[in-house]
């Protein structure tokens, strides 16, 4: 898992925010196979095994456009799953996180928990190092490259100080800034 | 006008315009800085903090203020922050001379300013420009070199404009008499290009 | 003091007075009627106008100083900055948008288990044999899962979180 760090290095910065499709045409190739699959074979699940296999009855009471429409509905949350499931391992991977463990836990807390729990804490972007430019991991406080302080940081302990702190609240050392948020 | 629409661009929040008032004022700003602190490195820093309070405060922009004098005031505060922290005498009040205690600063020799500078006569004006106690030589700055309007640099100080035209009248005097003060025999050269 | 003016009774104050006036305006920062004054006075009095001629020249000076360049890598940096933080508060702003989206679907995901679950099995039951009493016991077997499941995961993070809190 330490080589999150080394490839983050060499990927280039975002521009521009990605917006919706950006973020869609990050997922990786192998992501969207695996949902275009489920989602073609829950499909086929329900045209071919459920609805043959339904009580005739019932089966006649349904108008067409359901028995075309609703298979359509879980077809659409596996694939939006599984897609979602292929972002978590990718953007887990840009930011500098255990990608690995982030998409197992995608996949295996089930109703999309999993994920939830992904966007609630995942770390920021990888920002440019202000003084020599090499791209550090979002939650750095100091660049790997040259050392040039990233985030406010403490004089005495170097932990990140956090904006409106009077002291630092790892060490009690004052910090000189005058509490104003 | 197209620099209202920016104030709203920029309120929003939109980049572009961020990284568009960043490549107009770039020089501006640094040689304001560089004015204040007399010393590469730290107006390099003080620049770049300075961008970042924009980016921060762009979305408190009031539309209806001008948009220059907002930008020098957050400038000027960065470096103002700075004086304080790593040279309070500089802040002190201006002797009669129109310099402070803390006369010469190290790092600001006037070899560097020469060479920073660097035509000869005109480094002997930007030298006697550098020894004002910064309260003096911003008022200066504000007014010969980003020729702002009185009423502008008033906003960008916070004070009244009564008291920019005294200051600026206070900060002439001085630099009038750190220039005689230097040549010999009280003859005056002349210190502009001929 | 007085010198070769025109009138020998003005008073010393006079030039006093103008001189006090020059810096300002050099700086152009007197009003109209200061202006006129000043210029009046010049008029009359060489003494001032020579003086005059010495303060014009120091703002000139100032005008011209050249102009220390912003370095090209340091506007660089900025911009890249700039464009990261900008990039960094719309990401947190999609973020809370995506979130909003997410619980939803995860609440339809929540309720239509019981729906799609009834559909699939009795569905396949003819084709696999099953009753619909195994149903209910693959629903609650799903639904126990899940929540351990989410239970585990939260207890684990927690558990990261405070383990990383104390070694940072």
């Amino acid at each position: 898992m330490s080589t999150a760090g080394e490839k983050l290095t060499q990927s280039p910065l975002q521009e521009r925010s990605l917006g919706f499709w950006g973020n869609l045409k990050l997922i990786r190739p192998a992501a969207w196979t695996v949902a275009v699959i489920l989602f073609l074979g829950m499909q086929a699940l329900f045209h071919f095994v459920i609805w043959p296999n339904a009580d005739p009855n019932e089966m006649a009471k349904m108008p067409v456009a359901l028995k075309w429409f609703l298979p359509f509905l879980p077809a659409t949350v596996l694939m939006a799953l599984v897609l979602l499931m292929g972002f978590v391992y990718v953007d887990a991977k840009r930011r500098g996180m255990r990608y690995v463990m982030w998409t197992l836990l995608a996949i295996f807390i089930p109703y999309a928990i999993g994920i939830i729990i992904y966007f609630l804490l995942r770390d920021p972007l990888p920002t440019p190092c202000p003084k020599c430019g090499t791209t550090a991991r979002g939650t750095f406080t100091f660049c790997p490259s040259c050392g040039a302080e990233l985030m406010r940081a403490c004089k005495v302990c170097r932990k990140k100080l956090e904006p409106g702190w009077v002291n630092c609240a790892y060490c009690g050392t004052p910090t000189g800034a005058q509490g104003r948020p | 006008m197209a620099v209202d629409s920016e104030a709203v661009r920029l309120r929003r929040g939109d980049p572009e315009v961020l990284v568009s008032l960043l490549e107009r004022y770039q020089h501006r700003l640094y040689r304001f800085l560089m004015r204040m602190v007399h010393d590469a490195a730290t107006a390099e820093d003080l620049f770049q903090q300075t961008w970042l309070r924009v980016a921060e405060n762009a979305q408190r922009f009031d539309e209806s203020r001008p948009l220059e004098p907002w930008l020098f005031s957050i400038a000027r505060n960065a470096a103002i922050d700075y004086l304080r922290r790593a040279r309070p005498e500089s802040l002190d009040e201006p002797l009669p001379s129109g310099g402070t205690r803390a006369e010469m600063i190290p790092g600001a020799q006037p070899n560097a300013v020469e060479v920073m500078m660097g035509q000869q006569r005109s480094s002997r004006l930007a030298e006697a420009l550098g020894e004002l106690t910064p309260i003096y030589c911003e008022v200066v700055t504000l007014r010969f070199e980003e020729e702002m309007k009185l009423e502008e640099i008033a906003e960008v100080l916070e004070i009244p404009l009564s008291t920019v035209k005294t200051r600026l009248r206070r900060a002439l005097d001085a630099l009038r008499a750190k220039l005689e003060h230097r040549l010999p025999g009280g003859e005056l050269p002349g210190w502009g290009p001929q | 003091m007085n010198g070769k003016s025109k009138n020998v009774n003005e008073p010393t104050s006079e030039h006093a007075r103008i001189r006090e006036q020059m810096p300002l305006a050099t700086a152009g920062a007197l009003d109209a009627c200061e202006e006129r004054e000043l210029t009046r006075h010049l008029a009359g009095c060489a003494e001032c106008s020579a003086e005059f001629e010495r303060w014009r020249e120091l703002g000139a000076g100032l005008r011209r100083l050249p102009t220390p360049q912003a370095p090209a890598a340091l506007v660089e940096r900025t911009r890249a900055q700039l464009v990261a933080i900008t990039i960094e508060r719309s990401e947190q702003r999609s973020t809370r948008r995506t979130m909003a989206w997410l619980v939803l679907f995860a609440w339809t995901t929540v309720l239509a288990t019981w729906p799609v679950l009834k559909l699939i099995s009795s569905g396949a039951a003819s084709a696999l044999d099953l009753s619909f009493v195994r149903t209910w016991h693959v629903l609650i077997g799903i639904t126990i899962f899940g929540w351990v499941a989410a239970g585990a995961a939260a207890v684990f993070l927690g558990l990261r979180q405070r383990q990383e809190r104390r070694l940072a």
